[in-house]
């Protein structure tokens, strides 16, 4: 029974096609590692990627105290909740999904330099299990904590994630990094004691979600936008660019629910700010430029990453029953894609700063990233969301996390990600190649802008998904 | 003089047809209702007829103009079955951005007034997804009618409404001279809003005419529920 449950869950969840793919996929990162064991010491290489595997894990880990909770979907409410099943069994099916969500999400942020690693293929696979099981426990102890304590761990893995990247062993991070079994063998232990805890708090954990304790009262906004003067294209700018909305599962007394937030742009900006003045001071006086390329090439992959997030965002709190039905679809488009790619360079313009200032203080290889930060990233948003319409792009109307398979043609856009990543890596070793993808991702930006017919078509194939 | 014309009109989502060669005309100041059951096409042909949809074959146009041109999107009000406004939006700023991009003008006062006949003054600051559904629905009409438009294309407007307000809002759409097309599947909403009827099923135009005409269809003290259930099953067993 409990292995039919996790059968229905999981094909709720993903497709049948997109599985396969997953597998195949998983099998390319895997079998050319296992056949051509590398033993790879460069240290530009390691360098980047212990600061990368560092940023990611710490991204993975805070998500998971934040966010908290199983994702339980709209269906799994009306249809599935309401079966005569043990809690406990749906609990062990929620948490296997999610545990499968982890995977894939692991296996995207690592599995593409499983080739380039030096540790055996095996010892790898199993430090991702490991490492899922790690984050999906984490959610399930994360929704018997308040917000102090969820900071407060988040706060302490960090630490903790930060002290690998000075080889001291028995970090989350070294595992994937050195070349020791010890550390593998202490992620293993990290993971199965956390998942002991969490599994005898799964049958406490509450699913329910009731509509009426999320309305229960208004939200007021303390400041109110006006549009009253401004004209149409004024208006899309000052909504659009001024603003910038997220949205995900966060988790309440136990339950989770999807949000949307907005966040204003100058208020926003002071945080890649912060960053960026930190990764200035780390390079020009702590680390003094050493292994400055690898620290560069791992920077810009998180980047492209915040980047691609924002993308997701910038179709998911549209409403083109209201936008479209006011305005041509290749004015609202052209200026909202516009705006956002404005809003995405205010973002990054801490960065490309800094980056300027060390190139001046004579880091040669920071301009490359000052100029992939201005002259490809905010382009390149505006690509991704045209994609990202190609895929099943989420609307978000209800607050309770919607129900949505992911197809294999949502994973094929996820892994075209993966050709931005190898444009940035490419830029940074070879200066045609650089210029070469500025040309090219400018001129595909300025296509997808001017070609009046790609907005036209984008607005059917949305509606056609019932994004409307 | 048509306010709606729709002529041929066939619509593919991949293999399935949703609407199959379907033709109408609407005349200015008529209102019809589009009736039909699940999947017969009503919420497409109100999509193609809003512009937001392309048809695969056939014409169709709003008072002589394209349904995407600036001139139709001036003349008509849209609103989708289980409309979601901006949720990132409070109520007035929703119907201020929304009138910005319309261009309306006297936008404040326009504001105001709708806020007013809707009952939203109370939740005006409010975030739109902290609102009731009731008070979700009473905003997505009145950004349906934030640029008073002259041709209505509504799906199921009176969903999640109280009584009272399926009332007020019966009261709001009569008295304004207005061209309409209302999806629904309640008989009581097709007759308090509208004369005529039109009915789709599996993507065909089922039968078009008057209400009176539709009554005259049944037997004597039929219920008119029951006259459209039959055109409506009858098509089912014919096929």
């Amino acid at each position: 029974m409990i292995l039919k449950l996790i059968k229905f869950v999981i094909l709720t969840r993903f497709s049948k096609p997109y599985l396969i793919f997953l597998i195949i996929i998983a099998g390319l990162y895997i079998i050319p590692s296992a056949i051509s064991h590398s033993n790879t010491t460069d240290t530009g290489f390691m360098s980047f990627y212990k600061y990368y595997v560092f940023g990611t894990l710490t991204f993975l880990f805070i998500m998971s105290l934040l966010t908290g909770g199983l994702a339980v979907t709209e269906s799994d409410r009306q249809y599935l909740f309401t079966l005569p099943l043990s809690k406990k069994d749906l609990g062990i099916a929620l948490f296997f999904m999610q545990f499968l969500g982890f995977g894939i999400s692991v296996l995207f942020f690592y599995g593409v330099f499983f080739p380039l690693i030096s540790i055996p293929v095996y010892l790898l696979a199993i430090d991702l299990i490991m490492l899922s099981l790690f984050l999906t426990s984490l959610t399930i102890l994360a929704t018997f904590m308040d917000l102090k304590n969820r900071i407060a761990y988040a706060v302490i893995l960090s630490l903790f994630n930060f002290i690998g990247i000075f080889n001291i062993p028995l970090s989350p991070i070294t595992a994937f990094i050195g070349t020791h079994l010890y550390d593998s063998l202490f992620l293993i232990f990290l993971s199965i004691a956390l998942l002991t805890i969490s599994f005898s708090k799964l049958k406490n954990i509450e699913f329910e979600l009731t509509r009426t304790i999320l309305r229960s009262s208004s939200t007021y906004y303390k400041e109110i936008r006006s549009f009253v003067g401004l004209k149409p294209i004024s208006a899309i700018y000052r909504l659009h660019f001024n603003t910038l909305f997220f949205q995900g599962r966060i988790n309440i007394a136990g339950a989770s629910r999807y949000s949307s937030a907005r966040i204003r742009l100058t208020k926003l900006v002071i945080f890649p700010a912060i960053f960026a003045l930190i990764f200035l001071i780390v390079n020009v006086f702590l680390l003094k430029g050493k292994y400055i390329t690898g620290i560069e090439i791992g920077l810009n992959i998180i980047l492209a990453y915040i980047v691609f997030g924002l993308s997701f965002s910038t179709l998911s709190n549209e409403r083109l029953w209201l936008s479209i039905t006011s305005l041509p679809s290749h004015v609202y488009l052209r200026h909202l894609l516009l705006s956002k790619v404005l809003a995405i360079f205010v973002l990054l313009s801490p960065f490309i700063i800094a980056n300027l200032v060390m190139y001046l203080l004579g880091f040669e290889v920071a301009l490359v990233s000052a100029i992939a930060e201005f002259a490809i990233f905010p382009s390149i948003s505006a690509i991704y969301t045209y994609l990202y319409s190609f895929a099943t792009p989420i609307q978000i109307t209800d607050d309770i996390v919607p129900t949505m398979q992911f197809n294999l043609r949502q994973a094929i856009i996820v892994l075209l990600s993966y050709s931005v990543i190898a444009l940035v890596i490419g830029a940074f070793y070879l200066q045609y190649f650089l210029i070469a993808s500025i040309i090219v991702v400018n001129l595909a930006f300025a296509y997808i802008l001017l070609n009046k017919s790609i907005h036209r078509n984008l607005v059917n194939r949305l509606v056609e998904k019932n994004f409307v | 003089m048509y306010c709606i014309e729709v002529q041929n009109v066939t619509k593919k989502y991949g293999k399935k047809v949703a609407l199959n060669s379907v033709s109408f005309n609407i005349a200015c100041g008529e209102r019809y209702a589009l009736l039909g059951p699940n999947g017969a096409g009503k919420s497409t042909t109100l999509k193609i007829l809003a512009g937001l949809l392309k048809p695969d074959e056939g014409k169709v146009s709003i008072f002589g103009y394209p349904p995407d041109s600036i001139e139709a999107r001036k003349l008509m009000g849209y609103l989708p079955e289980d409309a979601s406004p901006y949720r990132v939006l409070s109520v007035r700023e929703n119907l201020e951005y929304i009138g910005a991009l319309r261009g309306v003008e006297d936008l404040n006062e326009r504001v105001n007034f709708l806020i007013d006949i809707f009952e939203l003054k109370e939740f005006e600051k409010a975030r739109v997804s902290s609102i009731s559904r009731g008070n979700m629905q009473k905003l997505a009409l009145a950004l349906a009618l934030i640029h008073n438009p002259k041709i209505i294309l509504f799906d199921e407007p009176l969903n999640y409404l109280d009584i009272p307000m399926q009332e007020k809002v019966i009261n709001i759409l009569n008295s304004l001279n207005l061209t309409a097309l209302i999806s629904t599947h309640i008989m009581s909403v097709a007759l308090r809003l509208t004369k005529k009827v039109i009915m789709i099923s599996r993507g065909r135009i089922l039968w078009q005419g008057s209400i009176e005409e539709l009554r005259k269809m049944g037997e004597e003290h039929e219920q008119i529920e029951s006259i459209v259930a039959r055109i409506m099953s009858n098509d089912t067993k014919t096929n």
